[in-house]
């Protein structure tokens, strides 16, 4: 019986994917294409060879520490908008480690430079929990704010100190070689940054499934009160996972620097932050949930454009796709809710 | 007296697992002031609100002037000329009380708020009746007394002939108090009845005509209210046939383990809710605090228990110091809680039963080390727990929410008597349970204090007040009115003092 309980939740995300693929063919027909043929050409060009496979992959990573940010907070019941930001200070970050530390051997440089990243998102998070537990602050309103405050500090300074060339387009130096993630496959851009992305899925089901800090964080998730009253400290377990949630944050952007962009330049982020809230509500907060779903994102973002140069489709259509999807999420994770709770109902009974 | 305008008839209404009204029958006369009294959960609110169309009886009828009603929601009774004032307000902080008191009349198709429109029709009616109200004052500037004048000025706009009041004085101050009766005494002057629900027998013996008392969904009797007394009121409200057999006074009590030294404590909004409580414990003693419901004593519980600030006064367990000690400083050192709301405060619902056991003993190196989780020995942990307080169903995977309330209560008690609590203090523990879930809980707590626990149950209820402690202490509006012991001492001289009678005037040993 908890079987199928566990069954509906997972069938949930799997007929939202479903009941957007329909509705887009519906509206791909309407422009007067072939849903079939479109939809082909996608899956051609998101995973149909060893190249464009590995191009998703490069664009899986990012989603997968934005969606693991968001996923954190989530678990604590609260709303990590900022995800953005905390990726654009990590980005920042890393880039000064990787462009002005000089003479540092790769072991080094590169760790400094993604624990720049980590630890730039984090302490960008650590103000909006801080606002929401010294002054009782709505973090959704506060993250909001610090992305558009994030990504003009970082224009700021790639207009300014960390220009390469002040009469050229504002990008920053290149980032040195000893910092850059390395390329795991010869001839394609995977780099490591997939094998830290795993990393991070594998700590957070150990933080969440065996560790006592997950259990706390979950606790305060989902009853404050009771776990005020069980002696936990809910302020200390707010604090920390969305100071968590921004070291996701910034290793997305530190590890998009290092391993794919090598120099940092203005709107780089394919607003990785909000897709990464996608990932997250589609992956059900679970680290399974959010690396495939990540990787579905990623898939879809990669087949657009193939679209785009094949057929009169506009990438658009995609981007209305994974809207429609999230959409069904969440309606569907209200009627799983529903269905969940009268089969247990007949357990009781 | 008056002709008879309001008649309910046989009202039943049950709630799952609980007979909220069991054939109820009362009648209201023009004019007058009926008073309900009644222990928590005798069912005088469930009654009320299907009189004010929140429910539906599952059988019964109600007649107004003769003539039977369906009142199939607030609105209809309110059509029918019966308005309720909730004991919690029904207004809209940012609104105006002039906004707050004509919302939902507007005008169907006109698209503007006609404020002034009605603005003489309502100072009308606050004149009438000396109900000082401030129009254009923001509710959330109101105090409380004020915002129940506008909701009562709410009502009357809506020409409402008969009234219920639910527990209206709780929240006011004597003189606020006095004012409000003043305003019912130019209610009945118009023809107006009142349906008053108080639990404060002094008030109901000076300005209601009639009383009518309800035991467990039923009515008892009712009485004129000249032809009686407060005794005769307490001794019918509580039952002549108090159950207190189980207890067997042993005599084991040890050393104090709990002072409390003139404990103060003020809430958010710097009111005193407990005032100067000095209390003692010993070990192996069970001490109820009694009292009306919300005078005080789940704030001093929390107090104990360092959830609340003590913001006056000392605590000291075996004679140390412990005011305002973190939760966790406490637990460890061996305090327990069963806290008033299992939803709310005792469990975590989405959790599994497990999850819900493991709260308090997560730290515990027998279930975690170095920061993970040793789920087999929690595992066997929650599976013993489960057997040996018989939690359903037996499965630890379970999640708490879809147990039933004496089950969630179960799961807390679990967890917190597994403990072995030293001090343990426990706020209505079996509040809205069924009766064999009580027995089992009560059978353990009796075990706790054979083992030596210095045990406090806070209860609102006299059966479970006598049935298991060795002494009373009676708390009435945040203060101390005095401690009993248990045997010495009946129900109606309990009542009387939880309506505010010092133990030296009550008599009692």
């Amino acid at each position: 019986m908890r079987l199928r309980q566990k069954l509906i939740a997972a069938a949930m995300p799997a007929l939202a994917i479903l009941a957007a693929l329909l509705i887009v063919a519906v509206m791909i027909a309407g422009v007067g294409e072939s849903p079939a043929e479109a939809y082909r050409i996608l899956a051609q060009g998101a995973v149909g060879d060893w190249r464009s496979l590995t191009d998703t992959l490069v664009k899986t990573v990012p989603l997968i520490f934005t969606g693991l940010s968001f996923a954190f907070a989530a678990k604590c019941n609260i709303w990590n908008i900022g995800a953005e930001g905390q990726l654009y200070m990590g980005a920042v970050a890393s880039t000064a480690v990787g462009v002005y530390c000089t003479g540092l051997p790769a072991l080094l440089h590169l760790p400094l430079a993604l624990l720049a990243g980590a630890l730039a998102g984090g302490l960008w998070a650590s103000i909006p929990a801080w606002l929401k537990v010294r002054f009782k602050i709505n973090e959704v309103v506060s993250t909001i704010m610090l992305n558009y405050t994030a990504i003009l500090v970082v224009s700021a300074l790639v207009y300014g100190p960390m220009i390469e060339d002040p009469f050229k387009s504002p990008q920053t130096c290149k980032i040195l070689p000893t910092a850059r993630l390395p390329v795991l496959f010869e001839g394609t851009k995977l780099h490591a940054g997939i094998l830290l992305a795993l990393l991070a899925c594998v700590l957070y089901h150990l933080i969440f499934r065996h560790m006592l800090f997950g259990y706390r964080v979950s606790a305060v998730g989902k009853n404050r009160e009771a776990a005020r009253f069980s002696g936990i400290s809910v302020e200390r377990s707010i604090c920390m996972s969305m100071i968590i949630a921004g070291v996701f944050g910034g290793l997305a952007g530190a590890i998009e620097m290092l391993g794919t962009n090598g120099l940092l330049i203005i709107g780089f982020s394919p607003e990785y932050g909000s897709d990464g809230i996608a990932v997250a509500l589609l992956g059900q907060l679970e680290a399974v949930g959010i690396f495939l779903s990540a990787f579905l994102l990623g898939a879809l973002r990669l087949g657009a454009t193939a679209l785009q140069r094949k057929t009169d489709i506009p990438q658009q259509m995609i981007t209305i796709m994974q809207g429609i999807i999230v959409l069904f999420v969440i309606a569907g994770s209200a009627i799983g809710r529903i269905l969940q709770n009268r089969a247990a109902k007949k357990e009781v009974k | 007296m008056g002709k008879v305008i309001l008649e309910m008839r046989n009202i039943c209404k049950t709630f799952p697992g609980v007979r909220a009204n069991h054939n109820v029958c009362i009648d209201l006369r023009e004019g007058e002031v009926l008073a309900l009294l009644g222990e928590n959960g005798a069912g005088k609110s469930v009654l009320m609100s299907i009189l004010d169309g929140f429910y539906q009886p599952d059988s019964g009828e109600i007649y107004i002037d003769g003539r039977q009603v369906r009142l199939t929601s607030p609105q209809a009774a309110i059509a029918r000329g019966i308005g309720m004032i909730h004991q919690h307000f029904m207004l809209i902080p940012v609104f105006t009380a002039l906004e707050n008191i004509i919302l939902g009349l507007e005008l169907k198709g006109d698209p503007f708020l006609r404020r002034e429109a009605y603005r003489s029709r309502v100072q009308e009616i606050i004149d009438r009746y000396g109900l000082a109200v401030d129009l254009d004052k923001r509710v959330a500037d109101m105090s409380v007394g004020e915002q129940q004048r506008v909701e009562i000025v709410k009502t009357l706009f809506r020409s409402a002939s008969i009234l219920i009041l639910d527990e209206p004085t709780a929240v006011l101050t004597p003189g606020e108090s006095r004012d409000l009766f003043r305003v019912i005494k130019q209610f009945q002057a118009d023809g107006k009845s009142v349906i008053f629900i108080s639990h404060k027998m002094d008030e109901l013996m000076e300005f209601s005509d009639r009383i009518t008392i309800l035991r467990q969904g039923e009515v008892i009797t009712t009485f004129d209210t000249a032809q009686t007394s407060i005794k005769e009121l307490a001794s019918t409200m509580v039952g002549g046939d108090v159950q207190w057999a189980q207890n067997v006074h042993e005599k084991t009590a040890g050393d104090i383990r709990l002072r409390l030294e003139d404990v103060c404590i003020r809430d958010q909004r710097e009111v005193e809710i407990v005032k100067h409580v000095s209390l003692e414990v010993r070990a192996g003693e069970i001490l109820a605090v009694a009292g009306i419901d919300g005078n005080g004593q789940n704030e001093l519980a929390e107090g104990i228990l360092g959830l609340r600030h003590i913001t006056g006064g000392r605590i000291y367990a075996d004679g140390e110091d412990i005011t305002n000690a973190s939760v966790k400083s406490l637990l460890e050192r061996g305090f327990g809680f069963v806290p008033p709301d299992r939803k709310s405060q005792g469990l975590v619902l989405d959790f599994s039963i497990r999850d819900n056991l493991l709260l308090e003993e997560m730290d515990r190196p027998a279930y975690s080390s170095r920061g993970f989780l040793r789920h087999r020995e929690i595992l066997r942990f929650a599976k013993e727990l489960i057997g040996k307080f018989d939690i359903r169903p037996a499965n630890p995977d379970a999640l708490v929410k879809n147990c039933s309330g004496g089950n969630q209560q179960k799961v807390i008690v679990a967890r917190v008597f597994s403990r072995r609590p030293r001090v343990l203090v426990a706020v209505n523990p079996v509040r809205g349970i069924d009766i064999n879930a009580t027995e089992f809980i009560h059978r353990r707590l009796l075990e706790q204090r054979k083992d030596g626990a210095c045990i406090i149950v806070v209860s609102t209820d006299l059966d479970e007040v006598f049935s298991i402690s060795d002494r009373i202490a009676v708390i009435c509006q945040g203060e101390l009115m005095g401690v009993c012991d248990a045997a010495a001492v009946t129900p109606e001289d309990i009542g009387l003092m939880m309506t505010g009678v010092r133990k030296e005037d009550a008599s009692c040993g």
